[in-house]
């Protein structure tokens, strides 16, 4: 009996001991989880900002779900582009609270920052190469010094990006990332490679619509064949502007020139002085390459000028042609035909190419040309603490925050459908 | 009919036949190019129009099939000059049309012909548009032989390449007994030929692509990038869970040498929500190569719906407190889901709802519990379903979509759509009959 007694005794110890230990483990994995929803308000708060918003994610009597817990998170605006994020997060008996300080850079971000940019998808044709360079270092042959994989080049930040599919064909290479659209794939043939990422982007690239200066026209320029001409820095307006062929035209910079079209004409040379600063066309309707035309720049500065060109014509580069500069048509197709080499960098609603072209993205263009890109990156994290849980109850009653709280699970928002836009 | 006036032709020259006088073959095949020019202006682009001119052209006969396999070559109605212009795509696939109304027989020269080593990307591209709709089994390695670059060392052309994928996707989509051929076409295809056979199956969204693709790994030097994507492609575009071995096939690949296999394997790991990658892919956020790091990384958040920073100590944390959830906690848990008492369902499903590890081999327990008596039992499994963002077995859910409680059945409806993506009416045998038809 008295064994009986005491096997009894030890059986309610262990029983007690194993659901005290289960318990603490218990509480010890809610507590992870709480923090693990209150980094994800942290997050999404700065989403939101990013996005334009306050930062301010759900409330204390509407919080928002999230597996099987819930979060929300206090924003104070401090001014100057900063913010005072407080996430709270609950789940089981675990609480966790951080007190998190956040920069917000204005998303502002370079608008080239690959070498080709397809909203469809991008076709990178047999023996294709892309790579990057500065022209702010040197030309090109300069910096192209490094072997890998059976092609010489330059520096390895030559990416591309689809919002579709990205398709390599045989022996095609991409030193530096290809990166499809969301739940879209990089696709390899033969002997084809890619030295950086290949993972896809978390979200779609939308092209920003250009933004042409309110310049007035003064009417068309038109350079005869053989003749040349400067334009001088400053703004101006042309209604067609043609480069004869074998015309040059030297433009300075910085300059910013609207025309209603461009041509550049055969063995017809745009001379690029850019050392006071960039030069961007904007081109309102189409633009015409013709065999030979090409840019070039006066010694000592960088080839930075860029092509806006509004129209929905497609561009088409004619075989043996070397392309200097970026190009950056939303709503237009480029085509680069046989036999052409490209220095600058290209956006385009769909890029196609044939066979054997070389893309060297040149990375000085990241300085002059910006765009909001209201990403994540856009916003920063300053500072990070773990705080005190607020109200006090909440840290007291160790509940599971949909029965202390009174809640409906069902009419809980997800975080991203819990924002607060603002006024 | 016009076969019909060729043989009036014939009975009437007869006489000046026996006489040496023959018809002039040149004379009818100008009357051909005419006639086929003649259908092909007077395409409207209407589909009425569209299928007479098809029924017209076809009706000049096996003679007219190289005419018609001519224009669609060269992308001009028959004629001389460069001043023709190009054809419409409603022309182009009118001369398709009529070209596979015509029948196999006299299409046979023209296919074979695009199949020698000297024919024209041009003439290829025609062949495979028309063998697109109608290629069977025995088609596939002529279709091949079409893709196979002329010269050594030289890839396809795109045009050739796009034609070939597509006629190849075709063919296995219609011809199961087609897909028999794989393994020896892919041994004896030309390299850029093998590759664009990978992707046709990928295209072809079979049912049994992910296995066909999954049982080539590790077969033919050059391919296994391409079968990586490909793999993962399948599996970006089903709800349905992937086969165990697939998972398995895959994740070996992370263990190779060549930092190229190891980044695409991690994609398809994390494509496929593989949870038994996660600790070898938390190793790879600290591999040399940054494209794998970040391969990882992806994978790592796709898998498991977190989003960390690439920091492997922070994914460590999260990994092992999931370990010990599953080996302290889960046995409980999961007895308490088997019990008829709705607080210990509805608290066992509460726990399950915040893991992130293995979430399908969770979701399966968590249907078990679909047919639950209570109503807030059911309305909060379908909940739990949807915060585990994975889905094993459709009919259980879709069943709930006549649910007697309104709770329960909006509750499956959203579930469903979350997990598929597919925005279908809310009646179970839809739902079910789409999840069978679904392959990818």
């Amino acid at each position: 009996m008295l064994l009986l007694v005491g096997l009894m005794v030890l059986c309610t110890s262990l029983v007690r001991i194993t659901s005290s230990s289960a318990r603490k483990v218990s509480a010890s994995v809610d507590d992870r989880r709480a923090r693990e929803l209150a980094e994800a308000g942290v997050h999404e708060a700065m989403a939101a900002i990013a996005a334009g918003a306050t930062g301010q994610v759900a409330t204390i009597d509407q919080p928002a779900y999230l597996g099987g817990g819930v979060l929300w998170v206090e924003s104070t605006d401090l001014g100057g582009g900063q913010y005072r994020l407080v996430a709270t997060g609950m789940a089981g008996s675990g609480r966790a609270a951080l007190d998190v300080a956040v920069q917000h850079n204005g998303g502002d971000g370079p608008l080239f920052n690959a070498m080709l940019n397809s909203q469809d998808q991008l076709t990178m044709n047999a023996d294709t190469m892309v790579d990057s360079y500065d022209s702010s270092l040197g030309d090109y042959a300069s910096q192209a010094v490094n072997f890998t994989a059976g092609h010489v080049h330059a520096e390895m930040n030559g990416h591309v990006a689809s919002n579709d599919d990205i398709v390599l064909n045989a022996r095609a290479a991409v030193f530096g990332d290809a990166t499809p659209g969301p739940g879209h794939t990089v696709s390899f043939a033969t002997d084809s490679f890619v030295s950086g990422s290949t993972a896809p982007a978390a979200s779609e690239f939308t092209f920003p619509p250009i933004d042409v200066p309110p310049i007035p026209s003064s009417g068309d320029l038109v350079l005869p064949n053989g003749s040349s001409d400067v334009i001088p820095p400053g703004d101006h307006g042309f209604g067609a502007l043609t480069i004869g062929k074998d015309a040059t035209l030297q433009i300075q910079g910085p300059a910013n020139i609207v025309v209603q079209d461009f041509t550049g004409g055969k063995d017809g040379i745009l001379e690029i002085d850019a050392t006071g600063g960039p030069i961007t066309i904007y081109v309102q309707s189409s633009y015409t390459h013709i065999n030979g035309f090409h840019a070039v720049g006066v010694p000592a500065s960088p080839v930075a000028v860029a092509f806006f060109i509004e129209g929905t014509d497609p561009i088409v580069f004619p075989s043996n042609t070397a392309i200097l500069g970026a190009y950056y048509a939303p709503e237009a197709d480029i085509t680069f035909s046989a036999n052409n080499e490209a220095w600058g960098a290209f956006a385009a609603k769909r890029i196609s190419m044939s066979s054997g072209m070389h893309f060297h993205f040149d990375e000085n263009l990241m300085e002059y040309w910006e765009t909001d890109t209201g990403g994540e990156d856009a916003v920063q994290i300053l500072a990070w603490f773990e705080a005190e849980i607020s109200p006090s109850f909440l840290r007291s009653n160790r509940r599971d925050p949909i029965l202390l709280l009174g809640l409906d699970k069902a009419t809980l928002p997800k975080p991203a459908d819990a924002w607060d836009p603002g006024p | 009919m016009r076969s019909a006036k060729f043989a009036l032709v014939l009975a009437l020259a007869a006489p000046a036949l026996a006489a040496g006088d023959a018809p002039d073959p040149s004379e009818l095949r100008a009357e051909l190019r005419a006639d086929v020019t003649a259908v092909l202006e007077r395409i409207d682009g209407s589909a009425a129009g569209q299928e007479s001119a098809v029924g017209e052209l076809a009706a000049l006969g096996p003679e007219a099939a190289p005419i018609l396999f001519t224009a669609l070559s060269s992308d001009r109605p028959p004629g001389d000059g460069d001043h023709l212009p190009e054809l419409r795509d409603a022309q182009e696939d009118a001369l398709i049309g009529g070209l596979v109304r015509l029948g196999r027989e006299p299409l046979s020269p023209l296919l074979s012909g695009a199949a020698e080593p000297g024919a024209t990307d041009a003439d290829r591209v025609a062949a495979l548009r028309v063998l697109e709709p109608i290629g069977g089994a025995q088609d596939l390695a002529l279709a091949a032989r079409m893709a196979t670059p002329s010269t050594e060392g030289t890839g396809l052309g795109t045009d050739v390449q796009n034609a070939f994928e597509n006629a190849a996707a075709a063919i296995l989509r219609r011809d199961a007994t087609a897909r028999m051929q794989l393994p020896f076409l892919l041994r004896e295809a030309h390299s850029a030929t093998a590759t664009s056979l990978v992707r046709s199956i990928g295209a072809a969204g079979i049912r049994a692509g992910p296995e066909i693709l999954t049982g080539l790994l590790g077969r033919h030097v050059g391919l296994d990038r391409t079968l990586l994507g490909e793999i993962g492609a399948y599996a970006e575009h089903t709800p349905r869970p992937p086969e165990e071995w697939i998972c398995d096939k895959v994740r070996a690949f992370l263990d190779r040498n060549d930092p190229q296999l190891i980044r695409e394997a991690a994609l398809a790991c994390g494509r496929l929500e593989d949870s038994r990658a996660v600790a070898p892919l938390i190793d790879l956020l600290e591999h040399e190569h940054d494209g794998v790091r970040q391969a990882a990384h992806w994978a790592l958040q796709r898998s498991t719906t977190l989003s960390f920073a690439a920091e492997p100590s922070r994914w460590r944390l999260w990994h092992e407190s999931e370990q010990v959830w599953l080996e302290a906690e889960a046995p409980e848990v999961f007895l308490a889901l088997d019990r008829r008492e709705s607080e210990w369902v509805i608290q066992a499903l509460n726990e399950i709802a915040g893991r992130r590890l293995h979430r399908r081999a969770l979701a399966t327990r968590i249907q078990a519990v679909l047919d639950h008596p209570e109503h807030r039992v059911r309305a909060l499994a379908c909940s739990v379903l949807r915060q585990l963002d994975t889905i094993t077995d459709m009919e259980p859910l879709a069943e709930l979509l006549e649910d007697p409680s309104d709770g329960v059945s909006r509750a499956a409806l959203a579930t469903l759509r979350a997990l598929t993506g597919w925005d279908l009416e809310a009646r179970s045998e839809i739902w079910i009959e789409a999840w069978e038809q679904d392959a990818g």
